[in-house]
């Protein structure tokens, strides 16, 4: 079960004896002749079976490329088979090498710094290249005087750009990430559909979690929203918000056309203000630890205001209706492709 | 060793290795809120296929099928597609052959969307023509089911008067909606 082969879907084993049970973490169906195993063993062991993000040897093969860099102290699994966990070596910068280096993993990573602190780059203070879901913001000097958040990644034009809605900035305005590095300048906006595109480089990965998560995703490709679909959002000032469903395609709304509208079912906050031109998304089955881009967000519905997560500033506007691009339909429009992790 | 050791055995290896990556996903959890994507957000793992049966129901329903099909929806709960078309029975003799239609759910349909889809793109063309009259229309669309246009509108007693002179003999379902502009239209940047 465990030997590593080819086509073994295991992930990890937690023997805590503290919770008296042993877990294994299995990517994708657990074979007929593996629950046999498991089943026969569960006699004399109590064993719990959970879904993992990836297998040993999807983790491994991603290890054994990061492994080398001389700038990472710790390279490892993290227990539940989820992604790796990455520590940098004392006094390392990240460079822009080792930065690609981890966006080409192709698994969930989480990157801090020596000590464990998640300070090197994240949701709030991300670098090149750039992913989705990280904070930008209009001046490099004044971090509070407004903002929205970053899109997916795209080929356009020869060379990666990153995604945005168009109210966020004119063309020619330039973006700064949270700490006031310089992003790119916008481009190619268009208002009417409220999309644009920010000139800088991008990599095929998402950021997950919280409004600080240090945490992120591969993107595995982008697909067209329809009617039901099931997806979340990953603003950079709510966090990640998921129980989030597409009720309507092609829709108008406040002059923008075509959107998806989507609703978060259980009336609490599905985006807000400053999470405009974030990502919306969907998880593949099984959880393999990437995300399928299904838009960008674009604006909420005033009537369904609620009370905001993530960041609470004054005068920020959450609600559980909201309207986005579709991402497919985008670059359809742009004449360009997804960039995947 | 016997089996069961050597199984235990195979198990404690992997959990040393596992552990020396430090904290997991979840235990680098380090914002205010939100959480990282549960795994309840992927339950529903026939969600992809059910998005490709919807587009070729989709690609068909501009097709060939255009004179019936209204729209489609999926339902991943029941594992079902759910497509509007006027005349049910002669869109199922026209998939009956696909190799999906057992996840298919027939609903009857008023209209066929390609009959409502002129008027709302007149109803786009035609938006500052209704801002210009103080009736603007904040939200419009076809609605999947084939029923209506949908406008939302801050006076939605007048726009209907007003839409079915305008549009007359297109079905259209009215509401209230505020023309408060987008509330995450934030500081431009430029």
């Amino acid at each position: 079960m465990a030997d590593g082969s080819s086509d073994s879907g295991f992930g990890s084993a937690i023997a805590a004896p503290e919770n008296r049970h042993l877990e294994i973490y299995w990517h994708g169906p657990v074979p007929a002749a593996v629950e046999a195993v498991i089943d026969r063993e569960r006699s004399s062991v109590p064993i719990v079976v959970k879904p993992a993000r990836h297998s040993e040897r999807q983790l491994l093969h991603a290890l054994n490329g990061l492994a080398k860099r001389s700038e990472l102290i710790e390279v490892g699994p993290s227990p539940d088979a989820g992604g790796l966990v990455i520590r940098m070596r004392k006094g390392q910068p990240v460079t822009a090498s080792v930065r690609s280096a981890i966006a080409d993993a192709g698994v969930s990573t989480s990157v801090s710094d020596a000590a464990g602190d998640p300070v090197l780059f994240s949701r709030q203070d991300d670098s090149s290249p750039w992913y989705a879901g990280a904070r930008n913001i209009f001046s490099s000097t004044q971090p509070s005087g407004g903002g929205c958040t970053t899109g997916f990644a795209v080929n356009h034009g020869g060379r990666t750009k990153l995604l945005s809605a168009a109210h966020c900035g004119n063309d020619g305005a330039p973006f700064y990430d949270g700490a006031g590095q310089f992003i790119g300048y916008a481009q190619s906006g268009n208002t009417g559909k409220d999309v644009q595109l920010i000139d800088a480089r991008g990599a095929g990965r998402m950021w997950d979690g919280g409004v600080n998560s240090t945490y992120s995703k591969p993107v595995q490709g982008a697909s067209q929203s329809v009617a039901g679909n099931w997806l979340c959002t990953s603003g950079s000032r709510s966090g990640v918000r998921c129980g989030i469903q597409a009720k309507a395609v092609n829709q108008s709304y406040g002059g923008a056309y075509p959107l998806v509208r989507a609703e978060r079912t259980d009336g609490t906050s599905a985006a807000g203000t400053r999470d405009s031109g974030g990502p919306v998304f969907s998880l593949p089955s099984p959880d393999n630890g990437k995300v399928i881009a299904k838009g960008i967000i674009s604006r909420g519905d005033p009537n369904t205001t609620v009370g905001c997560v993530g960041e609470n500033f004054s005068g920020r506007i959450c609600t559980w209706r909201f309207y986005y691009a579709d991402v497919s339909q985008t670059l359809v429009h742009y004449g360009a492709s997804i960039v995947t992790g | 060793m016997a089996p069961k050791l050597r199984f235990a055995g195979a198990l404690v290896g992997l959990v040393l290795v596992a552990g020396c990556g430090g904290a997991g996903p979840s235990d680098v959890e380090v914002g205010t809120s939100g959480q990282l994507t549960p795994s309840s957000a992927s339950a529903f793992p026939n969600q992809g296929e059910l998005e490709q049966i919807a587009a070729e129901v989709s690609k068909l329903g501009q097709g060939e099928l255009a004179s019936l099909y209204a729209g489609v929806a999926i339902d991943v709960q029941d594992d079902r597609v759910d497509v509007w078309a006027k005349d049910p029975t002669r869109f199922e003799a026209a998939i009956d052959a696909m190799p999906w239609r057992q996840r298919i759910r027939l609903h009857p349909a008023a209209h066929a969307a390609a009959e409502l889809e002129p008027t709302f793109q007149r109803i786009l063309q035609d938006q500052d023509h209704w801002r210009t009259q103080g009736l603007p229309v904040v939200q419009s669309g076809v609605r999947h089911d084939g029923s209506c246009i949908e406008v939302g509108t801050p006076d939605p007693q007048r726009a209907e008067r007003e839409f079915r002179q305008r549009y007359p003999g297109v079905p259209m379902c009215f509401s209230a909606q505020a023309d408060t502009g987008n509330p995450w239209e934030e500081d431009r940047a430029g």
